[in-house]
């Protein structure tokens, strides 16, 4: 059963093609990053602009890319809780206009549940339950997962999103956007290799808090009055360290938390999805502690790490097994919560 | 030919069908913020009320804008997907055009006004009728009532959404007189618009045709301006 994916919440065009939520056929991302590197960011209303030009193009290509047609599609899955609603709306539009032309059950998708679908796609043996973190620019949650795609939500950040703090302070240390031609969490990824992750002492926020929410403009704080401080002092600003000891802060709270949830559940996997889940350290401080734990820990691809449309249609196929569609009067809901 | 029309750029969803000369269907459907959320289902129980479905139409016709960015984007990724999805012509056609087109028997001028809805600016274009046919004059407009008041020199039609408003406001700047027209866009319009265009073998690319904004967002009008 052939599903197509639609996934515009954010600043990615983006279309795929996926055989029982399990065969990825194509999955093409139309990325707005040169548009919107000028701006130092996402511009809503310039990004849901791009969407409207590049969706066509986008879906064709899907379909071109795996030897299909219209003809060959069983349904289609759309993200259309959790974004910008101007995005969202373009892709809600597009997909239920084909559901409609070509008589094909329609499926709204929680963003976060095409994050979670993005480790489900590519690790078929993924046990349920297990505990997933999806982190990214727009959400930092602990999630339980259950086989039946229903989610208990565990914790969720209070404020920033990890990698909104990512990319607020690549921003402020000049690093970003438009100096090098990639995004904030990458460049501080990249630099941190040469820094020491020892060489600041930055906040772990809410570490020791008895629940496992987040909470990361604290942080963020921190790093630019110390960096302030030191332009003051007349000091060097050594910006690898920097970079390395304020990621590792990151990655403590994150893995620490992610942890905690599993105990308290009681499962032996975690899943890490979304954006940040592309970050090297992330990864590998994950793996060592897991390891030690006996949990097993799960990444997708970096393809499937960032926004894509893959992870939807997966995740419209699960809904569509149970028989569980929309009708032709989908709206968006730009913060709708996922799980309890 | 049938062809199904549609607008989203104002107040309402505009959904009609016509068949040659005749009106099928001229629908409109109250929409402030739910024009997402209608959008299809209007146009599938139009066709449904006329005996049709989207397999009998021969050609879509959507409005382009200006009007609610939000608005417009819904409408033409609508128009456009619906298009590439059951392979038929498409026409994108100017909702200030359809709107003219609601005032065309009356062989004056016509003026076509639309709400940009910030303070009383307004986009507005002059279309002359001859012969039933409708041409726009000069460049689409973009200010408040004031300007518009300057352009109009010779008595005329003004139509739109609160035309008799602005139609006061102008005859107070200019004594000039002035017929308002009160209107929306309309679906049946727009598809007799498309039509003809069709009929002359013209149509849009369905994965190029993006809305009518005339205006670009704020924030690239600032970058353009302080971060050239």
């Amino acid at each position: 059963m052939l599903v197509l994916g639609i996934e515009t919440s954010c600043d990615e065009t983006a279309a795929a093609l996926v055989d029982s939520g399990a065969t990825i056929l194509s999955n093409i991302i139309a990325t707005q990053f040169d548009l919107l590197k000028k701006y130092g960011g996402v511009v809503p209303e310039i990004a849901a602009r791009r969407h409207t030009e590049s969706i066509g193009y986008v879906v064709k290509e899907a379909l071109d890319k795996a030897n299909k047609t219209l003809n060959d599609v069983d349904a289609v899955a759309v993200s259309s809780k959790q974004g910008l609603i101007g995005c969202l709306m373009v892709g809600v539009a597009a997909a239920k206009s084909i559901s409609y032309a070509r008589g094909i059950p329609l499926i709204g998708i929680h963003h976060v549940e095409g994050h979670i679908f993005a480790n489900r796609l590519s690790h078929p043996e993924l046990p349920f339950p297990h505990v997933c973190l999806t982190v990214s620019g727009g959400h930092t949650m602990i999630l339980y997962v259950n086989d039946n795609s229903t989610y208990e939500l565990m914790g969720t950040t209070l404020d920033d999103a990890a990698g909104e703090c990512f990319d607020k302070i690549a921003k402020f240390l000049d690093i970003s956007y438009a100096n090098r031609n990639t995004g904030g969490g990458r460049v501080i990824d990249e630099l941190s290799h040469q820094g020491n992750l020892k060489a600041f002492n930055f906040p772990r926020p809410m570490i020791r808090s008895k629940n496992l929410d987040f909470s990361f403009s604290g942080l963020k704080t921190s790093v630019i009055n110390m960096f302030k401080d030191k332009i003051v002092r007349g000091e060097s600003l050594p910006l690898p360290d920097i970079a390395a000891s304020f990621q590792e802060a990151i990655v403590d709270v994150l893995v620490t938390k992610t942890l905690h949830a599993a105990e308290e559940k009681e499962v032996r996997a975690i899943s890490v999805t979304g954006g940040v889940s592309a970050n090297s350290r992330l990864r590998a401080v994950f793996q060592e502690t897991c390891e030690r734990k006996g949990i097993a820990v799960f990444f997708p691809p970096l393809s499937l790490c960032t926004d894509n449309a893959a992870m939807v249609a997966a995740a419209g196929y699960a809904h569509l097994k149970r028989g569980e569609f929309s009708g032709l009067r989908l709206d968006v809901f730009p913060n709708a919560p996922i799980g309890v | 030919m049938i062809v199904l029309g549609m607008d989203t750029s104002g107040y309402a969803n505009a959904v009609g069908v016509i068949d040659g000369d005749r009106v099928l269907a001229d629908a409109s459907f109250p929409a402030r913020t739910d024009s997402l959320e209608q959008i299809v289902d209007n146009i599938d129980n139009v066709l449904k009320g006329v005996g049709l479905t989207l397999n009998k139409v021969q050609g879509i016709g959507v409005g382009l804008g200006p009007g609610s960015w939000t608005g417009i984007r819904v409408g033409v990724t609508v128009g456009k997907m619906l298009a590439y999805a059951s392979e038929k012509p498409l026409c994108g056609v100017p909702s200030l055009e359809a709107l003219a087109w609601s005032a065309r028997d009356h062989s004056l001028p016509v003026y076509a006004v639309i709400s940009v809805g910030v303070g009383d600016a307004v986009y507005a274009a002059r279309y002359n009728v001859k012969n039933d046919e409708m041409s726009r004059v000069g460049d689409y407009f973009i200010g408040d009532i004031k300007g518009l008041a300057a352009l109009i020199t010779e008595p005329c039609v003004l139509v739109g959404t609160g035309a008799a408003s602005y139609t006061e406001k102008i005859t107070g700047e200019s004594g000039i007189k002035i017929k308002a027209i009160e209107a929306n866009p309309g679906g049946a319009a727009v598809a007799f618009l498309a039509a003809r265009r069709l009929a002359r073998g013209e149509s849009d690319d369905a994965l190029s045709l993006t809305p009518l904004y005339l205006k670009e967002s704020t924030a690239k009008v600032f970058v353009n301006k302080y971060k050239p």
